[in-house]
């Protein structure tokens, strides 16, 4: 008796127990939230993607309508842009082409990335020109990072040093950036996370590139 | 000799306030410090620290004759860690922007040590009534505190409350107290006056039984 | 070598039995009987009529104005959280008037009439008060309520605070010397200019030779060390220096990094405050370097165009350190050895 109770599974039983409810638990929890979740960040994906291929200045006072695939801009002063945002598969997270309906022509690609940060997973958008041969911009879905330093990568001023780099060759940050001629400054206190937003920026247009590559669809988009 | 058992009401009137987890016991600190520039962030945050106060007290207090001294830690830790994942994809299902707001402060309730503090001192011991009158009662405790930075921060800060406007646009505001920076002035000088209103109020009551003690 | 004639510790409320042995007080620490924490104060008023002068006739009744709101808010603070503490209002040791005529120079001459009164609620409250009253605080408390108004009302005190196109005066519609180095739009006024003091500016740092004038009669009467102003502006001179070599396109010489902005008047009436900075000579000259330093680092790698606020609250906090390590070594006594 006194040898049960001294094994690991007599010490640690009600810890197993418990762990084995609390993940019952939680996959319940995780699979009636998670859709609604995902909805959300769905919600937040197309809202932001006018911003990351017209550029920031554009939605400023902007109103933004969203109707299925169609997303309606109403800048303050101009006329209304309507965009067509079609989900293509692809290795990336999620890939989306956008064009303009009403020229229908091809504005830019959007492709969501994500990998280590360094506290959590980093997720991103990144905003690809139409030949995607220049960032339009990128934006910061999902981060836990140090407050304070590290998540700074979600504020614009440091998100405005990616607008407009050229994909031909990886981004490089900070100290590595000597010689490169798109140095991307690294946050104070928070290089990792700076490093990491580059790593996925960097992954996620190589991928993309291919991708389009391969697809007849992308060369023809070429102005 | 055996110690009285505490009744639930005494449970639930000491954590409101002779007890309060910030004021009196400055636990729960990073949170009172990082989410009470606005009223309504703070008071989410309150919200989801209470559910997982109460649920991880209950759930201690029903297993308190099953813990074994040298595991019990790591028991409370399991509890609370599952109740913060339930209170942190709940609101990113239904308060999406709030849920971003917080960011990483609602993981972080994980190592809010007022919770842990009412596992150990309080809900492993006692009867789930108690626990629960105790979860409650430190669960305004925490209320209460952050309400009152985040009053002092919104209200100095910004001119408004729960975000409705209280000063015209035009009045000139402190922006310094919707920094980091103003959580600690707002913190220290509320916590000034909270001891100096309790020492006043303590002088008062012992001043006519001055010569018994 | 501790000790402190005028003034004795003011929480106790009861008049605790002297003791023989070594007495303990907190800052300033005079050395002689005749100098007093009053006298000192009112050393550094007098010392402040040229600075004082200087700005009435650049600024004319917006220096009054501005001067006079800050020292009557710091007054009234004073008188109330004196009472609050239950000690004896300490008003007649001038030094709130000191803080309020410093704080009152150092704010632009725009600055509306709240800017003034919450600078000095913060400098006397947050500065002093907090921490027990004169002699107990850490920090500058002129500069803990120039920190607190320069970064909550922003607009009223930023660049453009400074600046009125179509004022009467005519120095009113300049950028500031400083402002004018940080936009590389030139047009920094020449040296003469920057030491007599035509230029734009806070209402007291426009002069340097208003400054110098008095900062000579403060150490002259031993009323300031003088290694603190000698080693931070000999510092600031060396960092700008250094810069200047390595960034010859920088828009500010070095003699003009020493003649615009707040850093002589800092030098003389900031940075030698007896109670915030270091007690020993060396411990002195380490805080005014570091001060000089930091100054002209923050001026060229900020997006403040002027660091002396942020410099000498920074020093301030080190200054226990300072003091620690400067620990002088009893004549005759073993070298301190661990």
């Amino acid at each position: 008796m006194s040898r049960l109770r001294d094994s690991y599974l007599g010490q640690g039983w009600l810890i197993l127990l418990l762990a084995g409810a609390f993940g019952a638990l939680l996959a319940a929890v995780h699979l009636k939230l998670s859709p609604r979740i995902e909805d959300n960040i769905q919600a937040e994906i197309t809202r932001e993607i006018p911003g990351l291929l017209l550029g920031a200045e554009v939605l400023e006072g902007a109103s933004i309508k969203i109707e299925g695939d169609l997303v309606t801009v109403e800048p303050a002063v101009g006329e209304p842009r309507v965009l067509t945002i079609v989900e293509q598969p692809s290795e990336a997270s999620a890939l989306y082409r956008v064009a303009e309906r009403d020229p229908g022509h091809l504005l830019g690609w959007v492709a969501r990335g994500q990998d280590h940060g360094y506290a959590d997973v980093i997720e991103l958008l990144v905003g690809l020109t139409a030949d995607t041969g220049r960032i339009t911009g990128i934006y910061v879905l999902n981060q836990k990072e140090t407050p304070a330093l590290g998540d700074g990568i979600v504020r614009s001023d440091f998100r405005r040093h990616f607008v407009g780099i050229p994909t031909d060759r990886p981004l490089v940050v900070g100290a590595d950036a000597a010689q490169s001629r798109y140095p991307i400054q690294a946050l104070t206190g928070a290089t990792v996370s700076s490093r990491s937003v580059c790593k996925i920026v960097n992954d996620t247009v190589a991928l993309v590139k291919v991708e389009i590559a391969e697809e007849p669809e992308g060369s023809n988009a070429r102005p | 000799m055996p110690v009285p058992e505490p009744t639930p009401l005494e449970r639930f009137l000491n954590g409101i306030l002779p007890e309060n987890p910030v004021y009196r016991q400055l636990l729960g600190l990073c949170p009172t410090l990082a989410v009470t520039a606005a009223m309504k962030p703070a008071m989410t945050m309150v919200g989801a620290t209470a559910f997982v106060l109460i649920c991880a007290n209950l759930i201690t207090s029903l297993i308190r004759h099953l813990l074994k001294p040298h595991l019990r830690i790591l028991v409370f830790t399991l509890t609370i860690a599952t109740f913060v994942t339930i209170a942190d994809r709940t609101l990113a299902a239904f308060a999406y922007p709030m849920s971003k707001l917080l960011g990483p402060y609602v993981p972080l309730i994980i190592v809010n040590c007022m919770i842990i503090s009412r596992c150990e001192v309080c809900s492993s011991k006692q009867s789930p009534k108690t626990a629960l009158a105790d979860a409650v009662g430190v669960s305004l405790g925490f209320l209460l505190a952050l309400a009152s930075v985040a009053t002092v921060r919104e209200i100095l800060g910004n001119g408004s409350w729960f975000g409705i406007q209280l000063v015209p646009e035009s009045f000139p505001t402190l922006i310094l107290m919707i920094l980091p920076p103003g959580a600690f002035l707002a913190l220290g000088s509320l916590l000034g006056l909270a001891t100096w209103l309790g020492h006043r109020r303590k002088a008062r009551a012992s001043e006519p039984h001055a010569g018994s003690a | 070598m501790v000790e402190a004639p005028n003034k004795a510790p003011a929480t106790p409320k009861k008049e605790a039995p002297i003791e023989p042995g070594l007495q303990v007080a907190p800052g300033p620490h005079l050395s002689s009987a005749g100098l007093t924490t009053q006298r000192l104060m009112v050393d550094v008023l007098i010392a402040l009529v040229p600075v004082m002068s200087m700005a009435l006739f650049l600024f004319r009744w917006f220096a009054v104005l501005q001067v006079g709101i800050c020292v009557v808010s710091c007054l009234t603070v004073e008188a109330i959280t004196s009472l609050w503490r239950g000690t004896r209002p300490s008003l007649q040791d001038t030094s709130a008037i000191v803080t309020g005529v410093i704080l009152g120079l150092s704010l632009p001459w725009s600055a509306p009439w709240h800017v003034g009164v919450v600078a000095s609620a913060v400098a006397i409250g947050f500065g002093k008060a907090v921490f027990g009253g004169l002699g107990q605080n850490i920090f500058n408390p002129a500069m803990v309520g120039r920190g607190f108004v320069m970064i909550s009302f922003a607009s009223s005190l930023g660049a453009t605070a400074y600046v009125r196109s179509g004022a009467t005066l005519e120095i009113l519609t300049q950028a500031t010397p400083l402002t004018a180095a940080k936009e590389l739009s030139g047009n920094v006024p020449g040296l003469w200019a920057l030491f007599v003091g035509n230029a734009n500016g806070s209402l007291g740092e426009t002069s340097v030779l208003a400054c110098l004038v008095g900062g000579l009669y403060l150490c002259l009467r031993r009323s300031a060390v003088w290694q603190t102003p000698v080693s931070m502006i000999t510092s600031a001179a060396v960092v700008a220096g250094i810069a200047n070599l390595l960034m010859p396109e920088s828009p500010l010489t070095v003699l003009q990094h020493l003649t615009s902005g707040a850093l002589v008047f800092s030098a003389f009436f900031i940075a030698t405050d007896p109670v915030t900075s270091p007690l020993t000579e060396r411990g002195q000259v380490i805080f005014g370097a570091g001060l000089g330093a930091l100054v002209v680092i923050i001026r060229l790698f900020s997006n403040y165009p002027e660091g002396v606020v942020f410099a000498v609250l920074l020093m301030n906090a080190v200054v226990p350190m300072i003091n620690r390590v400067t620990i002088p070594k009893p004549l005759g006594g073993l070298p301190a050895r661990a």
